[in-house]
C-alpha cells in the first residue's frame, strides 16, 4: 500500500516491524523480500512516486574535493532511487575483490565471494538479467565478434550484461507488489530527520520524520534498515546525534569516510595493426541470442598480484575513419531513429506518437535509392552516372556515395550488424577500483535543507596508487597488443600524481558506511548490522570496503537479500 | 560507440609525421619498404630503409636518442640491435653472437623482416619497451627509428 505522509496527522507514531529508510535499489529489495511474510515491513520514501524539484532540492549538496557530478543530479529521491536512470550494467564481484591485499591500505571484506555466491543469483532475478553465465568464454563463444587476441594471458576479457531499458526501473518491475502486499506500506514524502536511541544508546527505539509540507510524525520499529544511498546513508547516521554527538555508529570517526567510485577517464589510444580489427565485443551489443551484453579488457587476478596495482578495466571504443563518418552519422539519423520507434511500439503492440512522421522518414529513407534508378527500367537499375560516379571514387568516397545512394537505414543496418568500418584508433577509457581512502569523505556541512538538516560536504580523493593502476594497465594493454601484433598503444595521461579535470566517476556512491568486523574499521558488521546498535542495519553500496570495478548494483542487491534474509530469522 | 574526431588519428600521425606514425603505416611493423637485396649494402643502410614512412621513423628516432642519448652512435645502436636480434629463439640462423651481424647482413629480405618482426614481439612479451610520448614502443623497433635519424 503506497500512504501519502503528509496527510498523515501531526505528531502520530505510527508502530511497525521492520522500518526501511529509502525506496531505491536496497530498499525495494528489502521490501520485496519481506512481501507476504508475517511481520509489518513500513517504507519511508523522501520523495513520490516521481521525480519533483522539492525532492531534489534536499539532495543538494557541496563538492569541495575533486570535481564530481552535482549531489542532487547524482541521486534520485523518489520510489527506486537512481534505478530511474540506472545504466542496466551487472557483473559480480571477482574473488580477489573480497580479499585483503596487502598493497590495498584498508582492503578486504569480512566476506568471500562464495558466501555471497547464492545471493548473486537470486539478485539476477530481482534485477532481471537474463542469463546466470557470467563468464567471459561462454559469452565470446555465443557472440558474433571475438575477442582481441591478446598475447599472454595478463588481460582478459570480462563481460557485462545489460538489462534492457524498459526492465531496469525497480519503481515499475515492483509497484504492483509493493502496492498489494498487505504487509507493506510504502510512505511517500516521508523525510527520515534522525533516529533515536534508548537511554544506553545501543537500541533505536523511533525514527523521527518530517514533510516538506512541515507535518511530522515518528515510526517505532523492531528493526530499522537505512537503505538511503551512499550519501545519504552516512549524512542520516551523522545526522542522528541526540544521543551519540558524533552521530550513530560514529565511535570511531568511521561513518563517512572511505568514499569511493570507479574514477573513469579516457587514458590512451590502440592503434592497430588491422584497421578492419573487431571491437564490436567491447561496445554495447545484442549478441546472436539477443541478449544485451558489454566487453571490457582487465588484468588477470594474477597479475593484480604480480603488479600490486587495484583492479582495472578498459573499455575499447572504436574511432572510425573520418572518411566513413557518414555511415557512422547515420546511425543517429532521424531516419533511423524513426525506425526505431517504429519498431519498439510495435513490440510493445502500441502506436507511437507522431506514427505519420515516423513512417514517412523510414518510406522515404528506404526508397531513396529510387532518386537515382533508370526511369521506367524493368529492373532496379542504377543511372549510368551514378554507376560512373561510383567507380571513379576512392574506397572511402565510395562509402559516403553508398550512404547517398542507399539512404540512412541501410548503411546503419550494416553499421549495427557488423560494427566493421575502417577504424582510424580505438579510444581506451580505463575505469579502476577505488583505492579505500579514509581522507575520500563525506561530512555535514554548515547549510541546512528545507528540513532543517545539515546539508552534506563531499570530499572525493584519490591516491598515488589509483593513478599507478591506471597506468600500469595501460602499459601492460601496451605490451599485450603489441606482443600480438594487434597494434601499438598511446598512453594520454600524464604520469605524476595529478588528474585531468575530465576524470569523473560512474555514477557509483560506495563505502561511507563501509563493512567490518573490527568496530575500529568499520561501521557495520558482516550481517550490514551497525556496532554497538542493536537494531540497525545499512544496505546498499555504502556498506562496500573495497569497490571492484564491476558495476554496483547486483552486488548491493545481493547484499540486501542476504540482510533480509537475516532478518528474517532474526524475527522468526 | 563513438564518431571519429575531426581529423583522423591515424592519417593525423602520418602527415604530420609524428610519434607512431611510420609504426602505424606498417602495420605491425610488416616492415612493407624494399629492402636491399644488394648483398653489398652494409647492414646500417638495410635497416634504414625498412621503414614506409621515412620522415615519421626519423621522428620517432630523434626522439629516442633525445631521451637516450648514450646511444647516440650508429655503431652502438647497431650492435644492440643485432644483439637482441640474435637472442630470437628461432629456425634461423642468427642465434650464434659473434657472427650475428654477418648473418643477418646476409640474410634476405624476408629472413631478415621475420626476425625483427619477431624480436620486435618478444620485446613486448618481456616489456623490453620504451615510452615516447605516450607511445609504448618496443625497444627494437625505437633503435631502428634511431637509425633511421641517424642516417
Amino acid at each position: 500500500m503506497f500512504v501519502d505522509a503528509r496527510r498523515i496527522p501531526e505528531n502520530q507514531t505510527l508502530e511497525t516491524d521492520i522500518c526501511i529508510i529509502g525506496a531505491g535499489a536496497a530498499g525495494i529489495t528489502l521490501a520485496h523480500e519481506f512481501a507476504g511474510q508475517a511481520m509489518r515491513v513500513s517504507v519511508l520514501e523522501s520523495g513520490g512516486l516521481d521525480v519533483d524539484a522539492d525532492s531534489r532540492d534536499l539532495n543538494i549538496g557541496q563538492n569541495i574535493g575533486r570535481p564530481y557530478f552535482p549531489l542532487d543530479v547524482a541521486r534520485m529521491r523518489c520510489l527506486g532511487g537512481t534505478t530511474n536512470h540506472w545504466g542496466g550494467l551487472c557483473r559480480p564481484f571477482e574473488d580477489i575483490d573480497f580479499e585483503t591485499r596487502p598493497w590495498v591500505p584498508h582492503s578486504g571484506w569480512p566476506l568471500r565471494k562464495a558466501e555471497l555466491q547464492p545471493y548473486y543469483e537470486r539478485a539476477r532475478v530481482v534485477c532481471n538479467v537474463r542469463s546466470a553465465e557470467w563468464s567471459a568464454d561462454y559469452w565470446v563463444g555465443r557472440d558474433r565478434f571475438p575477442a582481441l587476441p591478446f598475447a599472454g594471458n595478463r588481460l582478459k576479457t570480462r563481460m557485462n550484461q545489460i538489462v534492457p531499458t524498459a526492465e531496469r526501473r525497480f519503481a515499475l518491475n515492483f509497484r504492483k507488489e509493493l502496492e498489494q502486499a498487505a504487509n507493506l506500506t510504502i510512505y511517500l514524502y516521508a523525510n527520515l530527520t534522525d533516529l533515536e536511541t534508548n537511554e544506553n544508546g545501543r537500541t533505536v527505539t523511533e525514527a523521527n520524520v518530517a514533510c516538506l509540507t512541515g507535518a511530522r510524525f515518528k515510526v517505532r520499529a523492531k528493526q530499522f534498515i537505512l537503505a538511503a544511498d551512499g550519501i545519504g546513508n552516512p549524512r542520516l547516521l551523522l545526522l542522528s546525534n541526540r544521543r551519540h554527538p558524533a552521530g550513530l555508529g560514529n565511535q570511531h570517526d568511521q561513518v563517512g569516510r572511505y568514499f569511493m567510485e570507479h574514477p573513469r577517464l579516457v587514458t590512451g589510444n590502440l592503434v592497430p595493426t588491422n584497421p578492419r580489427t573487431s571491437v564490436g565485443l567491447y561496445s554495447e551489443h545484442r549478441n546472436l541470442r539477443g541478449d544485451m551484453i558489454e566487453g571490457h579488457v582487465a588484468l588477470s587476478a594474477e597479475d593484480l598480484r604480480k603488479e600490486q596495482i587495484l583492479d582495472v578495466q578498459m573499455d575499447l571504443d572504436p574511432v572510425y575513419d573520418p572518411a566513413y563518418l557518414a555511415c557512422v552519422d547515420a546511425l543517429e539519423s532521424e531516419n533511423v531513429t524513426s525506425l526505431r520507434t517504429l519498431l519498439r511500439a510495435f513490440r510493445s503492440r502500441a502506436i507511437p506518437d507522431d506514427f505519420q512522421r515516423h513512417l514517412t522518414n523510414v518510406l522515404n529513407d528506404l526508397t531513396t535509392w529510387t532518386n537515382h534508378a533508370v526511369t521506367a527500367a524493368p529492373i532496379p537499375l542504377p543511372k549510368p552516372e551514378v554507376i560512373s560516379q561510383v567507380w571513379q571514387a576512392d574506397p572511402a568516397e565510395r562509402v559516403a556515395f553508398l550512404c547517398e545512394l542507399f539512404g540512412d537505414i541501410a548503411p546503419a543496418a550494416y553499421m549495427e550488424t557488423f560494427k566493421s568500418f575502417p577504424l582510424d584508433h580505438i579510444e581506451v577509457t580505463t575505469r579502476i577500483e577505488q583505492a579505500p581512502n579514509p581522507d575520500s569523505r563525506v561530512t555535514l556541512g554548515p547549510e541546512r535543507d528545507r528540513l532543517g538538516l545539515n546539508r552534506v560536504r563531499l570530499n572525493w580523493q584519490l591516491t598515488s596508487l589509483d593513478k599507478r593502476s591506471m597506468i600500469r594497465g595501460l602499459e601492460i594493454l601496451g605490451a599485450e597488443a603489441g606482443g600480438a601484433g594487434i597494434g601499438r598503444v598511446q598512453i594520454t595521461l600524464s604520469e605524476d600524481d595529478t588528474w585531468p579535470e575530465t576524470l569523473r566517476g560512474g555514477w557509483h556512491l560506495m563505502g561511507t558506511t563501509r563493512m567490518s568486523d573490527d568496530p575500529r574499521n568499520g561501521v557495520v558488521d558482516r550481517n550490514c548490522q551497525l556496532h554497538n546498535i542493536s537494531n540497525l542495519f545499512v544496505a546498499g553500496s555504502s556498506v562496500f570496503p573495497t569497490a571492484g570495478s564491476a558495476p554496483p548494483t547486483l552486488t548491493l542487491v545481493s547484499l540486501a537479500i542476504r540482510l533480509a534474509d537475516y532478518l528474517k530469522d532474526r524475527l522468526r | 560507440m563513438r564518431s571519429a574526431s575531426a581529423m583522423s588519428r591515424r592519417k593525423f600521425l602520418l602527415l604530420g609525421g609524428g610519434i607512431g606514425g611510420s609504426l602505424l603505416a606498417t602495420p605491425g611493423l610488416t616492415w612493407l619498404g624494399s629492402i636491399w637485396q644488394d648483398q653489398e649494402k652494409t647492414l646500417h643502410s638495410r635497416l634504414t630503409t625498412l621503414f614506409h614512412h621515412q620522415q615519421s621513423a626519423r621522428m620517432i628516432g630523434r626522439t629516442y636518442l633525445q631521451r637516450y642519448p648514450q646511444e647516440g652512435n650508429i655503431q652502438v645502436l647497431l650492435e644492440k640491435v643485432v644483439a637482441e636480434a640474435s637472442g630470437i629463439p628461432s629456425d634461423s640462423s642468427f642465434n650464434t653472437p659473434p657472427s650475428s651481424a654477418d648473418r643477418l647482413r646476409r640474410a634476405g629480405d624476408r629472413e631478415l623482416m621475420d626476425v625483427l618482426q619477431r624480436r620486435i614481439r618478444q620485446d613486448f612479451v618481456e616489456e623490453k619497451v620504451v615510452k615516447l610520448q605516450g607511445w609504448i614502443l618496443s625497444a627494437t623497433e625505437a633503435r631502428l627509428c634511431a637509425l633511421r635519424a641517424l642516417a
